[in-house]
């Protein structure tokens, strides 16, 4: 679903993009588990995602890899505020459970939207770019 | 109409309940993800999202029309140790995905944290899974006594049935 917001993007840099999110989910997985060995497949994924992101940078600038990371955290963000077990369905005007009193549903989402679309832009905006080598 | 009969009638009106709120489970589930859809299209649809949401209350009033009385504390239980293995992940999230700081070596204080947040995680669920009755149950086979009828144990039989029967009829009763 988070392909979406890169509905208008160049096709590879989506690929791009969903190769980084698919090892960022990995690495949160491995993350959430307790049993042995973990912690080396969290740092052997962080390894991958480090040479995959030396490349971009190498072809990009780093301006890419930052782009990329805020519409991860946006997305991840936006299913958080609706992850309640609860309430799967909030009423946009509730209080989401981690904001202050004074931010609603509809207020974290419409910000995080947002931002989201912000970072579909700015990745946008790298599909011009002639690829080196 | 026989003992036999009507044990078995009822018998399989608790598995067509089963599967009646395994059903509405299952569109209610499909309802949340057509609404979590909606909410990271580029252009938000309050008005379908209002719609979805009245469509998945409407699906849970009715799961819950159907359940037994004693299903809502259970349920009490279930969201309280949901809320908490929530917030827990919220918390790894917060240790692990900072802005600017995405996926961080694990530092000895960060994995040690993040230990103790998976061992909390882990007790929650197994906390989850002796809840009784939870809702996968509705899914598990149904351990029915045998009728094949053996002369020497009819009378036993019988009386199996007898209690089989006074469950299940209770059950029906308190609408199970």
């Amino acid at each position: 679903m988070e392909l979406e917001f890169l509905r208008d993007v160049d096709p590879a840099l989506q690929q791009l993009y969903l190769e980084r999110a698919t090892l960022q989910d990995r690495m949160l997985e491995a993350a959430t588990r307790t049993t042995p060995g973990w912690d080396a497949e969290y740092e052997e994924l962080r390894r991958q995602l480090g040479q995959l992101d030396a490349r971009v940078i190498a072809e990009q600038g780093p301006e890419l890899i930052v782009a990329l990371n805020d519409l991860y955290l946006a997305v991840l963000e936006i299913q958080i505020v609706l992850f309640d077990p609860a309430d799967p369905v909030p009423d946009l005007d509730r209080e989401p459970m981690l904001k202050g009193p004074r931010s609603t549903v509809r207020a974290e989402l419409t910000g995080l939207s947002a931002a989201a679309r912000q970072a579909a832009n700015q990745i946008q905006s790298f599909a011009c770019v002639p690829q080196r080598g | 109409m026989s003992m036999k009969d009507r044990y078995y009638l009822l018998a399989d009106q608790v598995a067509s309940f089963r599967e009646d709120i395994q059903e509405l489970r299952l569109q209610q589930e499909a309802v949340v993800q057509q609404l979590h859809r909606l909410l990271v299209v580029r252009e938000f649809d309050a008005e379908g999202y209002k719609s979805l949401r009245k469509q998945y209350h409407e699906i849970q009033k009715d799961i819950e029309a159907r359940l037994p009385s004693t299903a809502a504390h259970v349920k009490e239980q279930v969201t309280e140790h949901e809320r908490a293995t929530r917030e827990i992940a919220q918390a790894r999230v917060q240790l692990l995905l900072s802005k600017g700081n995405e996926f961080p070596p694990l530092t000895a204080d960060r994995l040690e944290k993040l230990q103790e947040l998976n061992q909390q995680s882990l007790a929650h669920r197994q906390a989850l899974q002796n809840l009784s009755p939870r809702e996968p149950e509705l899914k598990a086979p149904q351990h029915l006594p045998k009728l094949a009828v053996n002369s020497g144990d009819l009378q036993k039989m019988v009386r199996d049935l007898q209690y089989g029967v006074q469950g299940l009829v209770q059950a029906l009763d308190r609408g199970l």
